[in-house]
């Protein structure tokens, strides 16, 4: 990538290594979102410019991630802007994982982008950007730049939570997301000033090698400093017990938000979590360890169970993402050994959400909040194609052979029994068929009971395409799964 | 001991600041207990700047992106609160109660 | 020794300041509480050499955020006294037991260490100018500088879509 990278250079003699491949997504991408603001603030060209404009931005975001993993996959991180973003196949993979996982979710949401009026702009803009903050955590090698790229990326959230105004479940939403998410920030930042404190340094690669070459015979802040930074970011990724905003804010953001608001978080969350824990922490993989294992088993037994007892697929699913938080975490107690298995779980897991997410937005409505099970009963006759694709997702979450979903539990669990952790992976096996009943209640549901309602459910065309997308991606994911798990095996963070 | 004075301190506006957002029910005292936290890590990231004598002036310049993101957040969040005072006439998060599970 | 005094009368002063907003039943003096503790931080950081960072916290923090709090807190009228009835009866002392724990935590950590590894050589104070802060800003630090550009637009577009109501709204409103 010789062509693209410029250094200009200090009197001092340090190089500033600016190379603009390695920040090209979030450059298009804030240049589609600049266009579209100022194009349609004087020209007022509607909603299908704002199409345009993101299609473009993402299409470029996903064309330069693609450039980054050709040139970086498998190799240690490059780090450019004096050590603020790190270029490898970690930060590559995780551009080309986010940027058409957001598409998808705009596509899904766009009857609710459409119902907005002049908002919409906003809307499609706070998408764009929170990609950016997200493809920004996993890239970034400093931790005053993670902890940057986060507020990015969760004050866009908090936004979108709250979008539609009317609905005083959705205000409601958006305050409880905010309060706790900044709660959150506050804690990882507090973490971050005790690692500073301990390491002397915010680099992520200046901790490692520091960590690496001392002894720290006293290691009381640092210890504190990580446990506080786990606190953090298992807030964002929705692990127990730092879950309790996540069903209110599924259950009440409006549902053509929902299924960007759990992938992107989840998708973001561990792949920050997964940069500090397996490079700047390695050498204290002693001691974050057990703590990350007992916080998987805490988030699969509550989120089952939790789920099982609900009547609301929004909430349901919300519980059963916590629950998949806790499977995510089960492959990360490997260390860095694990983070490929966490790759394959949590790029099909975000696939399978926002596709599910999506349903609940065509049934139940993309302004509306709460989707009743009732809602879903008899979906087979009244929609085959939209029956069969929550089916098709319900079965992979559940981890049915044969889909990416039992594909990526196979890889967690190895991952784990690797790094010898047996009572984690039998906890998590039994949670696992456990959860099969409210999966499967949801298919028995739609195909077993008389159809409430009456009349055929319209599907737009961008739901469409985006459910038949996510169903062969998940199909081929469960029954090809080598060629993946290959590439991940160079998704890594240097 | 020139830098254990500040952590302490540091710590105890962190916990004041913990104790207020769990225990204050209007949003915007809320919002005002997490500015305090905020303001506390600003305490710790500067002091240990100093006691680091870092060159780079990191403890410094993350205290101003700090006190940056803040302002964002404020920003935000006061207008999610106004946003919630016109829907309903209240912003105490003890009547935010459709939501349950 | 002057730093001494200086630092427990200011930290006295930054302790009660937080006290009162937690405490304060009219959101307006919880707002001064939080202010004071604010001016007095900025104190410490004048003594830790961070002149530039104590100036930004008085006149961004202190100054305009909290205006803007003060503003919204008369805005949507909450300056009445709040009833201290409580419809949760665990969550105060939850909350005091967290903060036990938090300080037990902070205690332990302290007795291992305060701060460990790094050793540190005695120098010369780190300059805190605006020169100096400047100049790393602009230099280490310049890519996240560009972010908060982001933020900032984020901040815009989205307090306007969620605060800003117009006339001629179609769709919801």
């Amino acid at each position: 990538m010789v062509f693209l990278s410029l250094s200009f250079w200090r009197e001092a003699g340090g190089a500033m290594n600016v190379n603009y491949l390695s920040v090209a997504p979030e450059l298009i991408l804030t240049v589609a979102v600049v266009l579209l603001l100022m194009i349609d603030v004087q020209w007022k060209p509607g909603y299908r410019w704002w199409g345009i404009a993101a299609a473009l931005g993402f299409a470029g975001a996903i064309a330069a991630s693609v450039m980054q993993w050709v040139g970086h996959r498998g190799e240690d991180a490059a780090e450019y802007f004096r050590g603020m973003i790190a270029t490898d196949g970690f930060s590559a993979f995780a551009g080309i994982l986010i940027f058409p996982i957001a598409a998808m979710a705009l596509m899904t949401a766009w009857p609710l982008v459409r119902s907005l009026g002049r908002r919409g702009a906003e809307f499609v803009v706070l998408v764009m950007i929170a990609a950016a903050g997200a493809h920004l955590m996993a890239a970034a090698s400093n931790l005053v730049m993670l902890f940057i790229a986060l507020e990015v990326f969760s004050i866009s959230l908090y936004v979108l939570a709250g979008f539609t105004r009317a609905r005083a479940d959705a205000d409601e939403a958006a305050l409880k997301y905010f309060l706790l998410g900044a709660l959150a920030s506050a804690i990882f930042l507090y973490g971050i000033a005790l690692v500073f404190a301990a390491t002397g340094t915010t680099s992520i690669t200046g901790i490692a090698t520091f960590l690496g070459n001392e002894l720290l015979f006293r290691p009381g802040i640092l210890l504190a400093g990580i446990a506080l930074l786990v606190v953090g970011l298992g807030f964002k990724v929705s692990a127990a017990p730092f879950h309790v905003w996540a069903p209110d804010v599924y259950q009440g953001a409006p549902g053509g938000v929902t299924g960007f608001l759990a992938a992107s978080a989840k998708i973001a969350g561990f792949a920050a979590a997964a940069r500090v824990l397996t490079v700047a922490l390695d050498a204290r993989i002693e001691d974050w360890a057990p703590a990350i294992g007992v916080i998987a088993a805490v988030s699969i037994v509550v989120g089952t169970l939790l789920a099982i007892a609900q009547t609301d697929l929004k909430r349901m699913l919300a519980y059963s993402s916590v629950a998949h938080a806790g499977f995510i975490l089960t492959a990360l107690v490997g260390g860095a050994a694990g983070v490929a298995d966490m790759w394959f779980y949590v790029a099909t897991y975000a696939v399978q959400v926002v596709a599910a997410f999506g349903v609940a937005a065509v049934v139940s409505g993309p302004q509306q909040g709460p989707a009743p099970l009732a809602d879903y009963a008899g979906l087979s006759t009244r929609s085959p194609g939209l029956a069969l694709a929550l089916g098709l997702m319900m079965l992979a979450m559940g981890g049915i052979p044969l889909t990416a979903g039992f594909v990526g539990k196979a890889a967690v669990f190895s991952a784990a029994l690797d790094a010898d952790y047996l009572w984690l992976v039998v906890l998590a096996l039994v949670a696992a068929v456990a959860g099969l009943f409210f999966y499967l209640r949801v298919v028995v549901l739609m195909y077993m009971q008389p159809a409430e309602g009456s009349g055929s459910v319209p599907v737009p065309l961008g739901a469409r395409i985006v459910l038949v997308v996510a169903a062969v991606v998940t199909v081929l994911a469960g029954v090809v799964p080598w060629p993946l798990l290959r590439w991940l095996g160079e998704a890594l963070p240097g | 001991m020139i830098v254990n004075q500040f952590l302490v301190l540091a710590a105890l506006l962190f916990s004041i600041g913990i104790y207020g957002v769990l225990v204050r029910r209007n949003a915007v005292l809320v919002l005002l207990s997490i500015e305090l936290m905020l303001t506390a890590v600003n305490i710790n990231l500067v002091a240990f700047g100093q006691y680091l004598q870092d060159a780079l002036v990191s403890g410094q310049v993350f205290a101003l992106f700090v006190i940056t993101v803040a302002a964002a957040e404020v920003g935000i969040g006061l207008a999610i609160v106004i946003l919630i005072f016109r829907n309903r006439s209240s912003a105490n998060v003890d009547e935010l109660d459709l939501l349950k599970w | 020794m002057v730093e001494l005094v200086l630092f427990v009368v200011f930290a006295a002063a930054a302790l009660f300041g937080a006290v009162t907003m937690v405490w304060a039943r009219n959101p307006v003096y919880s707002a001064m509480g939080l202010m004071l503790s604010m001016f007095s931080v900025a104190v410490f950081y004048v003594s830790n050499g961070a002149h530039f960072i104590a100036a930004v916290q008085v006149i961004i923090y202190a100054g305009a955020v909290m205006t803007l709090f003060l503003f919204v807190i008369m805005l949507i009228g909450v300056d009445k006294a709040e009833t201290r009835t409580e419809n949760l009866p665990l969550q105060r002392p939850a909350a005091l037991g967290l903060i036990a724990l938090f300080g037990a935590g902070v205690v332990v950590a302290g007795r291992s260490a305060w701060v460990t590894g790094r050793t540190v050589s005695p120098g010369s104070p780190i300059d805190g100018s605006i020169e100096e802060v400047g100049g790393e800003l602009f230099n280490n630090w310049l890519l996240p500088f560009e972010i908060t550009a982001l933020l900032l637009i984020i901040a815009a577009a989205g307090a306007i879509a969620l605060a800003f109501f117009r006339d001629d709204e179609e769709g919801d409103a």
